[in-house]
C-alpha cells in the first residue's frame, strides 16, 4: 500500500519542530563554542595594510621578496617556512631589513667547556657558508631595493629547544619608502600575513 | 610667558578630536594654566558647541586673520573655567580662507599670553590639517581602537613626523574594557605596536561624554565620569607629571547584571 502523503498541517509541524531544534542547537552552540577573537585578526590585517601604506613597494613585491628570502635561506639551512619574521625598521641613521627564521631541526645537546660554561657543540653555518649566505642576501634583496654594500650580517643562535638564524641588511637612503618609513619604521610581516 | 602650541588631529573623523581638545584644555585650565583653544575646522566648527559657547560667538578665526577684528575680540571666555578661551572657526567659509603661515603668526602672538594653545585640526590630510600642523610645536593624535581609525592615525603620524614636529603622542579614545577582555577590541599594546608612538592617555567609552556634549559642559567637570578622569590625567601628563594610566575594569558581578536588567546602567569604563 502506498504511503500517504503528509498533509500541509503535518508539514508545518515538522518545519516548526526542525526550527525549534535549530534554535536549541544554536543556543547550545553559542554557550559552548568559543568564537575566534577578532582582535588578533584586526591587528594582523592592520600590520599588513600599514606596511603597504608606509612603503611604495606593492604588496606583491613584498610577498615576492619574502618568498625569495625563504628560498635563499632554505639553500643553507632547513627552514621552518612558517616561522620567518621579516622586519624593516629604523636603526640609527638607516633602515634595516631583518629576516629571522627558525630552523627546522632540534638543537644539538649542549656541552660544557673547560671553564664550566655551556657551549654549542656544532654550528649549522660554517664561516665559509656564512660568507656565501651574506653575498647571496645582498644579491637577492639588492634586486628589490638599494642596499649598502657589505652591510649583510648573518648570525646563528641556539636556544634550548630551537635554533634561529638572524640576517640583516642596511637599506640605502629610503628609496622605496615614504617619509614615515624613513623616520620611524618598525613594520614586520610574519609568515601567513600576506 | 612662552606657551606651547599643540595640534590635535586624527586622520579619521568622528574619533573624538574636538572632545579631547575641549576636555584637555579645560583640565589644564582647572589646573590654573592659561589656555586657548582654536577651532581650525573651518566650515565645520563644533568646538563652540561642545564647550557650550555657541551663543557667544561674535568674531571667528578667519576674521582675526583677515584683520576684521583683534584676536582678543574673537576669543570667547569659557563660562566654567577661568583662563580658558576659545577662538571659533568660521562656519561660512572654506579651509582655503587661511594659510598655515597665518595660523602660525596668530599662535606666535598667543604664546606670549598663554601657557597652552590647542588647535583642533580638521579630519583628513588636506589643507586645513596642514595649516594646523604648520603652527604647532607638538601633536596629539586621537584614535579609537578600530581598524579604520588606526590606519588613518598612522598616515597622520607619518605626516606629522615628516613635518619635523616632535614625535606625536597618542590618545586612545572610546576603549570598551569588556570588548578588550573578550578579545574583540584591540588592546593598548596592539595599538602601540602598530603606531610606535608614546601613549598620552586611554579614555574609556563613557555615556557621560554624550550627556556633557548635550549640555555643553566638558566631561572633566564631572567627577564621577571615568572619561573625565582620563582627560584630567592626560592634562597632568602634559604638565610633566608621571601619572598612571586609568585602570579599565569591567565588573561581571550579579549586581551589575541585575542593574542592567532593570535599566540602571553605569557608564562603561573604569575604576581609577
Amino acid at each position: 500500500m502506498a504511503k500517504k502523503a503528509p498533509s500541509i498541517a503535518e508539514l508545518r509541524d515538522k518545519v516548526k519542530q526542525s526550527k525549534a531544534l535549530d534554535n536549541v542547537g544554536g543556543m547550545v552552540k553559542q554557550v559552548f563554542e568559543r568564537k575566534e577573537a577578532s582582535r588578533e585578526n584586526a591587528h594582523s590585517r592592520l600590520k599588513a595594510v600599514m606596511l603597504q601604506d608606509r612603503t611604495t613597494m606593492t604588496a606583491e613585491a613584498l610577498m615576492d621578496l619574502r618568498n625569495h628570502i625563504i628560498l635563499l635561506l632554505a639553500n643553507f639551512v632547513p627552514v621552518d617556512r612558517r616561522r620567518l619574521e621579516m622586519d624593516i625598521k629604523q636603526s640609527g641613521e638607516s633602515l634595516v631589513l631583518t629576516a629571522n627564521v627558525r630552523v627546522d631541526l632540534e638543537p644539538q645537546e649542549y656541552i660544557v667547556n673547560g671553564n664550566g660554561d655551556f657551549d654549542e657543540r656544532e654550528w649549522l653555518l660554517s664561516p665559509k657558508r656564512t660568507a656565501a649566505l651574506r653575498r647571496e642576501m645582498l644579491d637577492t634583496v639588492g634586486s628589490y631595493m638599494p642596499i649598502f654594500p657589505d652591510s649583510a650580517e648573518v648570525r646563528e643562535e641556539h636556544f634550548s629547544t630551537y635554533i634561529m638564524v638572524y640576517t640583516s641588511l642596511r637599506i640605502a637612503d629610503g628609496v622605496g619608502f615614504d617619509e614615515r618609513a624613513q623616520r620611524e619604521m618598525s613594520v614586520s610581516f610574519r609568515s601567513g600575513e600576506f | 610667558m612662552q606657551g606651547e602650541v599643540y595640534v590635535v588631529n586624527s586622520g579619521k573623523g568622528g574619533v573624538g578630536k574636538t572632545t579631547a581638545t575641549a576636555n584637555v584644555g579645560s583640565a589644564l585650565s582647572l589646573r590654573g594654566k592659561r589656555v586657548v583653544l582654536i577651532d581650525a575646522d573651518i566650515g565645520l566648527r563644533n568646538l563652540d558647541v561642545i564647550m557650550g559657547l555657541e551663543n557667544r560667538i561674535v568674531y571667528d578665526l578667519v576674521q582675526v586673520i583677515e584683520g576684521v577684528c583683534q584676536v582678543q575680540q574673537a576669543m570667547i571666555r569659557d563660562k566654567l573655567t577661568e583662563n580658558l578661551y576659545v577662538i571659533p572657526a568660521a562656519q561660512t567659509r572654506d579651509k582655503s580662507a587661511v594659510s598655515g603661515e597665518q595660523v602660525k603668526e596668530l599662535c606666535d602672538k598667543l604664546r606670549e599670553d598663554f601657557d597652552y594653545i590647542f588647535i583642533d585640526s580638521p579630519a583628513g590630510i588636506e589643507q586645513g590639517f596642514k595649516n594646523a600642523m604648520e603652527a604647532a610645536d607638538k601633536a596629539i593624535v586621537v584614535t579609537t581602537p578600530d581598524v579604520a581609525a588606526i590606519r588613518d592615525a598612522d598616515r597622520v603620524i607619518g605626516f606629522i613626523e615628516a613635518a619635523g614636529l616632535t614625535k606625536p603622542e597618542l590618545i586612545i579614545n572610546r576603549v570598551r574594557p569588556g570588548m578588550v577582555r573578550r578579545g574583540d577590541m584591540m588592546t593598548t599594546e596592539d595599538i602601540l605596536d602598530l603606531l610606535s608612538v608614546p601613549l598620552l592617555g586611554i579614555v574609556p567609552e563613557d555615556e557621560h561624554i554624550v550627556v556633557s556634549g548635550n549640555r555643553g559642559v566638558p566631561v572633566v567637570h564631572n567627577q564621577k565620569s571615568s572619561a573625565g578622569e582620563a582627560f584630567r590625567r592626560v592634562a597632568a601628563r602634559i604638565e610633566g607629571e608621571d601619572v598612571p594610566m586609568l585602570k579599565l575594569e569591567v565588573s561581571y558581578g550579579i549586581f551589575t547584571w541585575i542593574k542592567k536588567m532593570v535599566g540602571f546602567k553605569r557608564p562603561m569604563g573604569a575604576k581609577a
